[in-house]
């Protein structure tokens, strides 16, 4: 059983590396092969999509643009995601696919929807510490969101996969 | 519902509200017992990864001199360890110096996110008081030296090869947070949970 897990960890790692270096285009030490590799389609339409609601909502120019760039830096959460969906639990390729699918568009969400509140308690709170103390469980949100999603479009197929690999002991007062 | 046995005049109404908000508490655990055990999972791991998130943003702000005492520590311990790796680096404060490389440890890099995380994942499963304390004592050992070795691995890559360091860096903070987390979470699970004396009803 904990050589399925030490197992998980080692595929999780090589799964999520080579994810990683499609995601950016480019291998360490042999420069970008792909100058902005898939990184770059997900940041446009990102961007494209901000900018047309900072038009529409008539949104500071300034504390737009910082918000976003804020939360750049925090919310990272396609390639994990994927690393955890393909090499995680005993799903299908189907469903995979299927519930992949569902996660990146509540990942796009996510991030879409991030700037935007970041947006509101900037104009409401400044830059000061209730603004840090406010973004800070909206952060670790982004940062476990890869872990949220796999559990819950697993629907207990975690539990399936650790039983597949050793059932549980019984109470000792049922032997 | 049990109203009397007071002798005061506010001591009906007090119980009253008391045994309301208990009734309260009950029944939102017999909601969460209906759901779907993954479902239960989520819920209690985003309201415990709330609260600790708040508790830590606002003891972090509170207690800054200790959580820059705690990065000096770390980047001290990281220094420690890259030296007897026969790199020769220098610790000042937050910031490490070696021959091809300059850092600073920030909050990010003491590990304790990956913490938050992981003790509100090993509260909100279905375990005894027992084996969620061993998780959460065994979790913030194990990942704080993790982390260490992560640390410990970015100066050794980024003083070797500094073109190396800007990649590493960010494929570490996205992919070993999860990693860690979710790897420990497994490990706790299967050693701890699984193999104790009770097994709880329903899982993930």
């Amino acid at each position: 059983m904990v050589r399925a897990v030490l197992l998980f960890i080692l595929k999780l790692a090589i799964v999520s590396a080579a994810l990683f270096i499609l995601w950016r285009g480019e291998l360490p030490g042999a420069g970008a092969f792909w100058p902005g590799g898939v990184e770059q389609f997900w940041l446009a339409w990102q961007m494209a999509l901000l900018r047309w609601l900072h038009r529409l909502l008539g949104m500071n120019a300034q504390t737009f643009n910082d918000a976003w760039l804020f939360a750049r830096g925090y919310v990272l959460s396609v390639v994990p995601y994927l690393g955890l969906m393909i090499v995680g639990g005993p799903l299908s390729l189907r469903e995979r696919l299927v519930r992949g699918l569902y996660g990146l568009g509540i990942i796009a969400l996510w991030q879409v929807a991030t700037p935007l509140v970041l947006y509101i308690l900037r104009s409401h709170y400044g830059g000061g510490r209730t603004f840090f103390i406010g973004v800070f469980p909206i952060f670790m949100f982004s940062y476990a969101l890869p872990f949220v999603l796999w559990v819950v479009l697993s629907r207990g197929r975690i539990e399936q996969w650790l039983a597949q690999h050793h059932p549980p002991t019984a109470p000792a007062h049922q032997t | 519902m049990i109203i009397g046995g007071g002798t005061g005049k506010h001591e009906a109404p007090a119980r009253l509200t008391h045994d309301r908000e208990r009734l309260q508490v009950l029944r939102i655990r017999a909601q969460l017992a209906r759901l779907h055990p993954a479902i239960r999972f989520v819920i209690l791991f985003l309201a415990f990864l709330l609260i600790l998130s708040l508790m830590f943003s606002v003891a972090s702000a509170v207690f800054n001199p200790h959580m820059l005492a705690f990065m000096a520590l770390t980047a001290k311990l990281v220094g420690g360890i890259v030296n007897v790796a026969g790199i020769a680096a220098t610790v000042q404060d937050r910031y490490i110096s070696a021959p091809q490389l300059a850092v600073e440890i920030i909050e990010e890099c003491t590990g304790l996110y990956e913490i938050v995380i992981f003790v509100a994942a090993v509260l909100a499963y279905p375990a005894t008081r027992r084996e969620k304390m061993i998780g959460v004592a065994a979790g913030i050992i194990l990942l704080y030296a993790l982390n260490l070795a992560r640390m410990v691995f970015l100066v050794i890559v980024g003083n070797a090869r500094p073109d190396w360091f800007e990649f590493f860096h960010v494929y570490f903070w996205q992919a070993s947070l999860i990693l860690m987390i979710t790897s420990l979470w497994l490990l706790w699970i299967v050693r701890v949970v699984r193999y104790g004396t009770r097994r709880p009803a329903v899982h993930p």
